[in-house]
């Protein structure tokens, strides 16, 4: 009989311990990151320090934004999503990735699984963001936020494009930015994005 | 009776228990993968998901603790739970269900690859190694459930998006349900196939059964033939032995004598050897010309009429040499109960029939020398009891002739003279003085003759019954071997008194005192005169002697008569020379004596004639010097049994031999 209780006991123990264990889970991966106001034109935005020419690179195809933590894991997953949608593009579009890197830090800090990935995909630009100075000024707080500048360099689409956090597969966000790929569209429409803060200092509270 | 549903029984706890074994042994495979899952799970944390940033600060990540603590809860469930309850059907749902919530834990921490789902599949195609489609069953309600739930209080984190369709968790649940469909008819068919599988070995083992059980019985049968077979063969071994070291020669022949098989033995005592003898007729093999063509025939006739036969026959053995043989034929039944076979035992009596021969011939010899010692031992009993008695008789005629010698008719012969000389003058000589005497002289002379002429006739008279005794004495040991004895009636007194006679001059001229004690002088006994007369006068005759040889001043001789209960009793004791103890055991043996010139057969006979009347004769003596003494007892009537308790009351502290009737011992 004591033996039962026991064994009831650990059941007991062992079941809230894994349902409060997936609940917390399931709501962190489901609590989306903090958004800040990107420019709606791509001109508009202040790359006066920025070395690289983003209009002469990009032509007359879209502008893609890749603003991404190195070390960030749940971002993985938006690369794997983006390396999913690309081939499904009409025309790729001119990805530029924001690398966020810390002022005292050097540039092979931002070596990681996720900028190899990137540095693989076409038509891809992976730019040092330090500071994360470049992320502020498009309002990107969260890895894997992405802005998609269209032909007109008016801004189409800001978010993330993963489920939830670390979750690659489809989701609304991809298939939209699939969409504004495919065939512009004159509207932005933004989505929640999924993923670790780029930069304290700029994290709004959650 | 055989129970009908026995084999399903057996089957089915057959099949339960090898089930449950099977089930045992994917617990234990589970076990093992709960654990690695949980291995591999932190690994993917780390590998896929270590830390979690802000700007250029980290922690560690949530997936981290969620691969520690609700993998490893959910493993420590499983693991617990098959430990505790690991023959419990329901432990393989528990299995099931934790299974799919690892399916869903591990598309967590690998950031939902598409490969990771391939978890929920391969999980179930894991479960389908239980056998037991109902498991799937209920893997497919937790993916369902937790879809459900998920859809209903996150749907992004189960489907995408925030508005999907009420309905995708049953699509997911029924792509679960498609895998499930497949595995679960499989799981079913082999389930089946175990089943089918027991019933097999239900079938085969029910036949083993009776194979066992037949295999049993015929073992019993072949232990017990084996146990018969090694009995037999070991009595076939005795018996081998046997015929091979026995010193009989064996032969088996078949119906007809033809010699099949012969021992060691036959061809030890025959010299023939089976290969030379084997086919040919026994009875021809041995025979040769001293054999007896009768006894031969019988033989023939025996084996003709299938019959056993017991002979002995001289044969001959192979270099003609004819022994004598014991031949035992015995007849062979065989399972026809006909005869069929002839054993023959034979055995060389040759020394045997020689040593009867020999002891014939020696048996004849004994028989003739017993005769003539017989004859001697007659001629010797007849002369020294005639002895005894001629002594009287020599005695008597001594006397005669002394009386003649010295007779008075000398003395009347004087006066005849006397009277011649004076016939003419007859008248004046017996005026005369001497004449006057004459008358007075012939009446002194009368007298002298008369007494002389009565002292004459006594001798004459005991000259004539000691010779009447010798006849008698003769009479007597010549029937002496069919003799009954001649039984009268006999007075003690006329006993002693015919002793007396028989030894009074003897007894006289040795100057032998004799007393005489009579108890009841009429006793009146039925018996043997002359055979007690016969002992008791050899016992005077030897106390005459005893007391001759010890030259005592006062030889005295004491004759008694007495009864005691229906025995009469004579006594004769002297104070002679006595017996020595170490001899007087051996005083009635015949040929001992302790006289100078004895032959040892007067007491000896003395002895037997006592046991032929039915008496006793014993003896006793106080030693050497001391005289001896020598009691007869003899039944008042011849029918009353021979005496055979000796009567020691009146020998105190003196050694007496007894002679009793015991045929041999003389």
């Amino acid at each position: 009989m004591k033996a039962r209780l026991i064994h009831l006991f650990a059941f007991i123990a062992l079941t809230l311990i894994a349902a409060i264990g997936f609940i917390n889970l399931t709501d962190y991966s489901t609590r989306p990151g903090a958004s800040g106001i990107a420019p709606e034109r791509l001109d508009l935005a202040d790359l006066s320090d920025v070395s690289w020419d983003l209009e002469r690179t990009a032509g007359d195809t879209p502008v893609l934004l890749f603003f991404y933590h190195p070390k960030c894991p749940c971002t993985a997953a938006t690369v794997r999503v983006l390396e999913r949608l690309l081939p499904r593009t009409k025309s790729p579009p001119a990805i530029t990735a924001f690398a966020y890197c810390p002022q005292d830090e050097s540039d092979e800090w931002i070596q990681s699984r996720t900028t190899e990935t990137l540095s693989h995909l076409d038509n891809t630009r992976i730019v040092i963001d330090r500071g994360g100075e470049l992320s502020a000024r498009f309002g990107a707080m969260v890895s894997g936020h992405i802005l998609l500048y269209g032909s007109d360099r008016r801004l189409s689409f800001s978010g993330g494009i993963t489920p939830y956090r670390g979750h690659e597969g489809d989701s609304p966000g991809s298939i939209d930015l699939l969409h504004r790929i495919n065939s512009p569209h004159h509207d932005c429409r933004t989505w929640a994005v999924f993923g670790c803060s780029i930069d304290a200092g700029r994290e709004p509270e959650q | 009776m055989i129970d009908s549903t026995l084999p399903i029984k057996n089957t089915n706890k057959l099949f339960k228990e090898r089930y449950e074994r099977e089930c045992l042994r994917v617990n234990g495979f589970m076990k093992w993968l709960m654990v690695a899952q949980w291995v591999v799970g932190i690994v993917f944390a780390v590998f896929y998901s270590p830390l979690t940033w802000i700007g250029n600060h980290y922690d560690i990540h949530v997936h981290i603790w969620a691969a520690v603590l609700i993998g490893g809860s959910l493993s420590s469930f499983a693991v617990l739970w098959l430990h505790w309850y690991p023959k419990s059907s329901y432990s393989r749902h528990v299995v099931a269900a934790v299974q799919m919530l690892w399916s869903a834990m591990f598309i967590h921490l690998t950031g939902g690859r598409f490969e990771t789902h391939f978890h929920v599949f391969a999980s179930l195609a894991i479960l389908s190694i239980y056998r037991d489609w109902t498991i799937l069953v209920t893997a497919t309600l937790v993916v369902a459930v937790d879809h459900f739930i998920r859809g209903v209080f996150y749907p992004l984190s189960a489907f995408g998006i925030l508005t999907e369709s009420p309905y995708r968790w049953i699509e997911h649940a029924l792509w679960v349900l498609f895998e499930v469909s497949f595995l679960a008819p499989g799981c079913k068919r082999l389930r089946n196939e175990i089943r089918e599988l027991c019933e097999r070995q239900t079938e085969i083992e029910q036949a083993k059964r009776t194979v066992d059980v037949k295999v049993e019985e015929r073992t019993h049968d072949l232990v017990e033939v084996n146990r018969m077979l090694a009995q037999k063969t070991s009595e076939a071994e005795t018996l081998a032995l046997v015929a091979k070291y026995t010193g009989n020669a064996v032969a088996i022949t078949d119906e007809n004598a033809n010699v099949e098989w012969v021992n060691e033995g036959f061809t030890r005592i025959t010299e023939f050897a089976l290969d030379e003898i084997k086919g040919s007729r026994l009875t021809q093999v041995q025979l040769g010309d001293k054999t007896c063509r009768q006894t031969l025939g019988k033989l023939e006739q025996a084996i003709k009429q299938k019959q056993g036969f017991n002979t002995e026959i001289i044969a001959h053995r192979k270099n003609n040499e004819p022994y004598w043989t014991a031949i035992e034929l015995r007849p062979i039944v065989g399972a026809d109960e006909s005869v069929d076979r002839f054993i023959t035992i034979q055995s060389d009596i040759t020394s045997r029939v020689r040593a009867e021969q020999e002891n014939r011939k020696l048996q004849q010899e004994i028989v003739d020398a017993s005769r003539q010692a017989g004859m001697a031992e007659v001629a010797t009993g007849v002369l020294h009891n005639v002895g005894n008695i001629l002594n009287s008789v020599n005695v008597s005629a001594s006397m005669i002739k002394k009386r003649f010698t010295h007779s008075a008719l000398q003395n009347l012969e004087k006066a005849a003279d006397l009277i011649s000389q004076h016939q003419d003058s007859f008248g004046e000589f017996v005026q005369s003085d001497q004449g006057k005497k004459l008358p007075g002289y012939l009446i002194t002379v009368s007298k002298a003759l008369r007494n002389e002429q009565q002292s004459i006739d006594q001798e004459f008279h005991d000259l004539s019954k000691n010779v009447d005794h010798i006849k008698e004495i003769i009479a007597v040991q010549q029937t002496m071997a069919k003799s009954t004895g001649l039984h009268q009636e006999l007075r003690a007194g006329d006993i002693l008194s015919d002793v007396m006679t028989a030894n009074k001059e003897s007894l006289s001229n040795h100057y032998i005192h004799v007393t005489q004690d009579l108890e009841d002088p009429d006793l009146v006994f039925v018996s043997d005169k002359h055979r007690i007369l016969q002992i008791m006068i050899n016992l005077v005759r030897n106390a005459k002697d005893a007391l001759l040889e010890a030259v005592v001043d006062r030889p005295e001789i004491s004759l008694r008569s007495w009864r005691e209960s229906d025995l009469v009793c004579f006594e004769v004791a002297d104070n002679g020379i006595g017996i020595a103890p170490d001899k007087i055991d051996r005083i009635f043996q015949h040929g001992f004596t302790t006289k100078r010139h004895g032959h040892g057969f007067g007491l000896h006979s003395s002895a037997n004639a006592a046991t032929e009347v039915g008496g006793r004769l014993v003896v006793s003596s106080a030693g050497v010097g001391k005289g001896a003494r020598f009691v007869l007892r003899i039944p008042i009537e011849p029918s009353k049994p021979t005496i055979g308790t000796p009567d020691k009351s009146n020998c105190h502290g003196v050694q007496e031999t007894d002679f009793v009737t015991t045929g041999d011992t003389v």
